[in-house]
């Protein structure tokens, strides 16, 4: 069942704290994603922008939201809303967030030393990654979040690593490791699971991050198709949408129906060529270990 | 705050300090609440001073690049941070520094400098950190002493957040960092009065919403702003002036941009920073006492370039060398590329030379200065056209376009 957006719940666009007038490609699966943070983030936040796509999301000369925009180079982001963060709570200025959004290059690869930092010093920060697995504002180049054997603008022809040979890196299961209080993976296309997420991230003081995989035109679809894309990259299990509390309990939050995962790749022009059998088993292995960890049952005492 | 009535000035106590200290005292008297820190060699000195303040937070953070990020955003937050480093630490800072600068954000950062991982590693001081940032827009100022130390970093707070651009101030690691010195203390309430209350006009504010350091529309945007930073640096001697008569009024003591010593009739003038100055002050005092002509004139800053300073103390038809601890490799001392660029056309008839010395820590001497100064009253035009190299094992020339066979 298809539902609009005023039947989910969401509050009118007119109330947009997201506004026109943006300039990110035109059917851009992280835009909607945007707006839904923005709204449950509230105004009163300042949004530390990562190198990234959402350059173009926010012009540099006209704001086209209610929030405040700092911009910052690659790696920096998160560190210095760790810093704000820690300006505010010195100025008693406790009702208002940091956010520090950024792409999976910045989270995964560039910035991941600034984030682990921001981690174990439990800053108070709530990150969004917009992962969509690749550096798309570059034109589409393999980052560490991109899945293995897609072809990527970096893929080279003649020498090319047996896809075999690498692996995604697990952001969520890096930062796990740090035992912050809250992570979540979340899907624009499940409006009411990523507003929830966020709204559970907001009420924990401390580090909080939400893993958002955004459908990107760089993948190869027709730009219509970003919310259809990023449904069907939940609905296949490509993309499970689960939260760890502490670092240490799992809940999974969305039971996928497991389409089969061609409904999925057929759509883009990335998976062209592509070894599906390799990435079919890499899931299965994912959702065994994310089904164990939620079934885990911890003692009372240790909570 | 508390007054010595006989003298005018704030009261003042003297205390036995190194380097290192006096900058994190400076810092906690100036009521600065927040500290990111990364250990390096040799400014780990200042961290571990701090660390035992009960007024400033010190936060650990897990590199150079990420505490000065997070040094910005406690600035974008409206708070002084304090911040310092040495060395690889300031080079891996770099591509903030330049967000910092371009973003008009006066964050004051020590720094105790020490030579670069280039041909080797060495603990050694060298100025070649601080320097390569030298075309960002921060402010640079160099110390010879724990006293400069102290002052600078105070006046350093006050004229970067007239000017709305970062400072460097900076000192020879070792030298300067870890050797004490007896050093006059003001009394806290006047240092607070001195550099009052961070006022940044422009930060965020989530009342209201707008985006800071976003993309440029057009190359000309960028242009001017460009230009705008190259004179407010430029502007910031007159302000450092003006600051500085402030500083005067409170505490006493008149700090310059340079500092003759000697210098009335000088015929022989050696020019240098930092630590450097004094071997170089030994030994034109004993130059002196034979009645040589000579003088130093010690340089505080590079950014601001004290052009109107240099232009007042130096004359025509003296001849002077520049001793730099640093060396741009290709172009020589940077001190000395630099003043040289900067008097050509506003005073010709002076023969001005470049001498690197003192390179990873090697110890210049009074007496090789003494021989240094020797060659200088031989020199004339034809010695400009050189890069003088002055270490142990002597003084030597390389042309610039020399073979090297």
């Amino acid at each position: 069942m298809r539902l609009t957006a005023s039947e989910l719940g969401i509050r009118p666009f007119s109330n947009d704290r997201y506004f026109g007038g943006h300039g990110a490609c035109p059917g851009c699966g992280a835009v909607s994603m945007l707006r839904q943070v923005m709204q449950a983030v509230g105004p009163k936040a300042y949004y530390f922008i990562l190198a990234s796509c959402a350059g173009s999301y926010f012009p540099g000369e006209f704001t086209v939201c209610d929030s405040s925009i700092v911009f910052t180079v690659y790696a920096a982001g998160f560190a210095e809303a760790e810093g704000m963060s820690q300006a505010l709570e010195l100025r008693g200025r406790t009702d208002e967030t940091v956010v520090a959004y950024s792409g999976d290059g910045g989270a995964f690869d560039i910035g991941l030393g600034g984030l682990s930092g921001i981690a174990e010093r439990n800053a108070n920060v709530l990150v969004v990654v917009n992962d969509n697995q690749g550096y798309q504002n570059t034109g589409g180049q393999q980052s560490g979040g991109t899945p293995r054997g897609i072809i990527t603008k970096s893929t080279q022809p003649f020498h090319q690593v047996p896809a075999a040979a690498r692996n995604r890196k697990d952001l969520l299961e890096i930062l796990a490791a740090h035992r912050v209080p809250y992570l979540a993976t979340a899907s624009a296309a499940f409006p009411r699971d990523l507003d929830a997420k966020l709204k559970t991230a907001l009420t924990c003081k401390g580090f909080k991050l939400v893993h958002v995989v955004t459908a990107c035109l760089n993948w190869g679809f027709e730009s219509r198709l970003a919310v259809r894309v990023a449904r069907l990259a939940a609905e296949t299990g490509f993309h499970p949408l689960y939260e760890i509390q502490g670092g240490r309990r799992y809940r999974i939050t969305y039971e996928p129906p497991f389409v089969p995962l061609e409904e999925f790749t057929r759509l883009q022009r990335r998976f062209q060529g592509f070894d599906l059998e390799l990435l079919k088993h890499d899931l299965a292995e994912r959702w065994e270990d994310l089904r164990y960890k939620a079934a885990r049952v911890w003692p009372a005492e240790v909570i | 705050m508390a007054m010595n009535e006989r003298l005018g000035i704030a009261s003042s106590r003297r205390v036995i300090l190194t380097g290192a200290e006096a900058m994190a005292l400076a810092y906690e008297l100036a009521g600065v609440r927040i500290a990111y820190v990364f250990p390096i060699t040799p400014q780990t000195e200042v961290l571990e001073t701090m660390v035992r303040s009960q007024r400033v937070r010190v936060i650990p953070s897990d590199s150079e690049f990420n505490a000065i990020a997070s040094a910005t955003g406690v600035f974008w937050g409206g708070e002084r941070c304090a911040i310092y480093t040495s060395s690889q630490g300031l080079v891996l800072m770099s591509e903030v520094m330049w967000e910092v600068a371009g973003n008009r954000l006066p964050m004051v950062m020590g720094v105790f400098n020490r030579a670069l991982r280039g041909p080797a590693w060495t603990l050694g001081p060298q100025q070649n950190d601080s320097l390569f940032m030298r075309d960002t827009g921060w402010l640079q100022f160099f110390c010879e002493t724990a006293q400069d130390v102290f002052d600078f970093t105070l006046l350093a707070m006050r004229v970067a957040e007239r000017v709305c651009l970062p400072a460097l101030v900076c000192g020879d690691g070792f030298y300067l960092s870890h050797q004490k010195e007896e050093v006059e203390i003001p009394d806290e309430a006047a240092v607070r009065g001195f550099v009052g209350e961070l006022a940044i006009p422009d930060l965020p504010d989530s009342s209201r919403p707008a985006t800071f350091g976003g993309v440029v529309s057009s190359p000309q945007q960028y242009f001017r702003l460009s230009e705008r930073i190259h004179r407010e640096v430029v502007a910031s001697q007159d302000v450092f002036l003006e600051v500085a008569k402030g500083f005067e009024v409170l505490f006493g003591r008149r700090r310059t941009l340079t500092e003759p010593y000697e210098m009335e009739d000088a015929e022989l003038v050696l020019m240098a920073s930092g630590a450097t100055c004094g071997a170089v002050r030994e030994e034109v005092t004993r130059r002196r006492r034979r009645g040589e002509k000579v003088g130093l004139l010690k340089l505080c800053s590079i950014r601001p370039l004290p052009v109107g300073e240099l232009l007042r103390h130096l004359r025509r038809g003296q001849k002077a060398v520049i001793l730099d601890r640093n060396v741009a490799a290709g172009a020589g001392g940077i001190f000395h590329c630099e003043i040289s660029a900067a008097l050509r056309g506003l005073l010709d008839d002076i023969v001005l030379l470049g001498c690197v010395t003192g390179l990873g820590g090697v110890d210049l001497t009074p007496e090789a200065t003494g021989k240094l100064l020797d060659y200088l009253a031989a020199a004339g035009p034809a010695q400009q056209g050189l890069v003088h190299f002055l270490d142990e094992e002597g003084l030597h020339a390389v042309g610039r376009t020399e073979r090297c066979d």
